[in-house]
């Protein structure tokens, strides 16, 4: 019996190291979820035209300004849009202006890259992307064919599709924005275009063309929101209110009407 | 036959001791509170205070602008230094219970037992090792808290890890214990060889994976980067980084390589200087 005793009272002290531990891990690790509820809104930074992510229309506002806006009503805060002319125009990210005074998350095409995660602390992921054609018509083969190259702001693998479109010989003609390249494969001027995939499906969608991803070779990347690194408690709080989203069908119902079909999202 | 029931009995009586002096260490280092107390708190003072107050210097603040070269938090970047740091210290000073036998005539009974000097000393190092791995997996309660997100493989793999690194960090306690004869020369030596050893290797700053060899010595001074680079506890960290994080500075193979190589050469040291002593 005495052994009993022991062995539970031991027992008990390892029950209570770990019990504290765990208390020890429920302290808020920053202010940066506090600081946001001081103000009473959530400053989001973003291009002022990335179709379907931002579209700048009101009544149709893009897949991240509305996933946003669901999560701010979720957490019971505003959401302030800070919409940026720089972002995607300019390739030095520091001429964009953006601080984490002016906004605690940036949307509309951050992509869950190395280099991404060196400058923030990626949300959840809840669409994949990857480069990807689009055409008036469908094609078996893009060899020896002028193509319009929309890169934007993605941050995907530009090298790899430089390569890749180098080993097919065609003619690139470099886009500077989504009606450049709608207009010139409009006007037969640009055979395809080759620009960021949920662009590529929206653009096919909106003007009954066909689109498709560039093969596995170039890497598929799962597209988040970009929070500034060390803003733990705001991040946490984001990914329940994404996970809330989803368990209610609200994210899914969101991305397939923006013409996002078959998307793979997952937090 | 018969030569081979008595092999058989000899075998049983060494895996019989080494279970025996096993038991002993764990249960001895589960009834000391202080080590425990210790466990705990210092996870709680690196993985917490550290991590929290230093958290604004590395964060960003303007969007482009890099201040630390490496594509996680600093509180996921010092965490798997903090589950080596509790293996680093428990490791090391469970071999002062070589001295505690020594002292008080209880490693004079086991040298006069059937126990071989090698089953000895593994069953304490084994013993030793084992509460290490349990002080390290202590940290992993605090994952969630410092943004790691754990999955079954990467605990496993962790803890694979963190059993090699344990088992040569205990050998190394042996070797110090085999040469000095009190306590308290024990806990200042072995605490003269822990923290060097801890700080130097790439524990609480990076070197830039993305910089060459050439452009780390002009960020850093030389001595510093030779230090880390020759320092066996960068890769064993630098491993578990890569399991916890996915984060390597170096090929994580060297980790385990390291790690296996040092843990046989300190336990051969070890039973050397024990056999002689």
């Amino acid at each position: 019996m005495k052994r009993v005793y022991r062995l539970a009272g031991e027992l008990g002290v390892l029950g209570l190291v770990i019990v504290l531990m765990l208390l020890v891990g429920l302290v808020p690790p920053d202010t940066s979820l506090a600081e946001m509820r001081k103000t009473g809104a959530l400053k989001v930074c973003f291009p002022t035209n990335y179709p379907p992510l931002v579209t700048g229309d009101p009544n149709q506002p893009g897949i991240d300004i509305e996933i946003l806006f669901a999560v701010s009503d979720y957490i019971g805060v505003e959401l302030m849009l800070s919409p940026n002319d720089a972002m995607g125009r300019d390739f030095n990210l520091l001429n964009w202006g953006i601080t984490r005074g002016n906004c605690q998350v940036l949307a509309g095409g951050f992509v869950d890259t190395e280099i991404t995660r060196s400058f923030l602390d990626p949300g959840p992921h809840y669409a994949q992307t990857g480069w990807a054609i689009v055409g008036i018509d469908p094609l078996d083969n893009i060899e020896d064919l002028t193509i319009g190259v929309l890169t934007n702001i993605s941050g995907l693998d530009r090298i790899g599709l430089s390569k890749y479109l180098r080993s097919k010989n065609v003619k690139v003609r470099i886009m500077h924005n989504s009606q450049e390249l709608i207009d010139g494969l409009a006007s037969g001027e640009l055979d395809v275009g080759v620009t960021e995939a949920l662009l590529a499906g929206w653009l096919a969608l909106e003007n009954d063309w066909w689109s498709t991803l560039l093969p596995d070779e170039l890497a598929q990347y799962n597209l988040v929101f970009g929070l500034w690194k060390g803003d733990l408690t705001l991040k946490r709080e984001i990914v329940k209110a994404l996970q809330k989203l989803e368990a209610d069908g609200i994210l899914g119902e969101i991305l397939l009407r923006y013409g996002v079909p078959n998307i793979r999202y997952s937090l | 036959m018969k030569g081979s029931g008595i092999e058989r009995s000899v075998l049983m009586v060494q895996l019989g001791g080494l279970y025996g002096l096993w038991l002993r260490e764990v249960k001895r280092a589960f009834r000391d509170r202080g080590q425990l107390i210790g466990g705990i708190s210092r996870p709680i003072l690196w993985v917490v205070i550290l991590g929290i107050g230093l958290n604004p210097y590395f964060r960003g603040e303007v969007f482009g602008k890099v201040n630390f070269v490496v594509p996680f938090t600093y509180l996921q970047f010092i965490f798997p230094a903090v589950i080596a740091l509790n293996i680093l210290f428990t490791s090391v000073q469970s071999a002062v219970s070589v001295i505690w036998d020594r002292e008080f005539g209880f490693l004079r009974e086991v040298l006069v037992s059937p126990l071989s000097r090698g089953t000895i000393l593994l069953g304490k190092v084994l013993g030793g090792a084992t509460v290490a791995v349990m002080h390290g997996s202590l940290v992993l309660l605090l994952a969630k808290f410092a943004d790691v997100n754990l999955t079954w493989i990467k605990v496993l793999e962790a803890l694979g890890l963190m059993s090699m690194l344990a088992f040569a960090l205990t050998s190394l306690g042996v070797v110090i214990a085999n040469h000095i004869r009190s306590f308290q020369g024990f806990g200042i030596f072995s605490n003269a060889v822990i923290l060097p050893l801890y700080f130097t290797s790439s524990s609480v700053f990076p070197l830039d994976p993305a910089l060459s060899q050439a452009q780390t010595r002009v960020v850093y001074p030389e001595w510093l980067v030779t230090m880390v680079e020759w320092n066996p506890l960068t890769y064993a960290i630098d491993a578990l980084r890569g399991a916890l994080i996915g984060f390597n500075q170096f090929d994580p193979r060297l980790g385990i390589l390291i790690m296996g190589i040092s843990g046989i050469v300190l336990f051969a040291l070890a039973l050397f200087e024990f056999r002689r002593a």
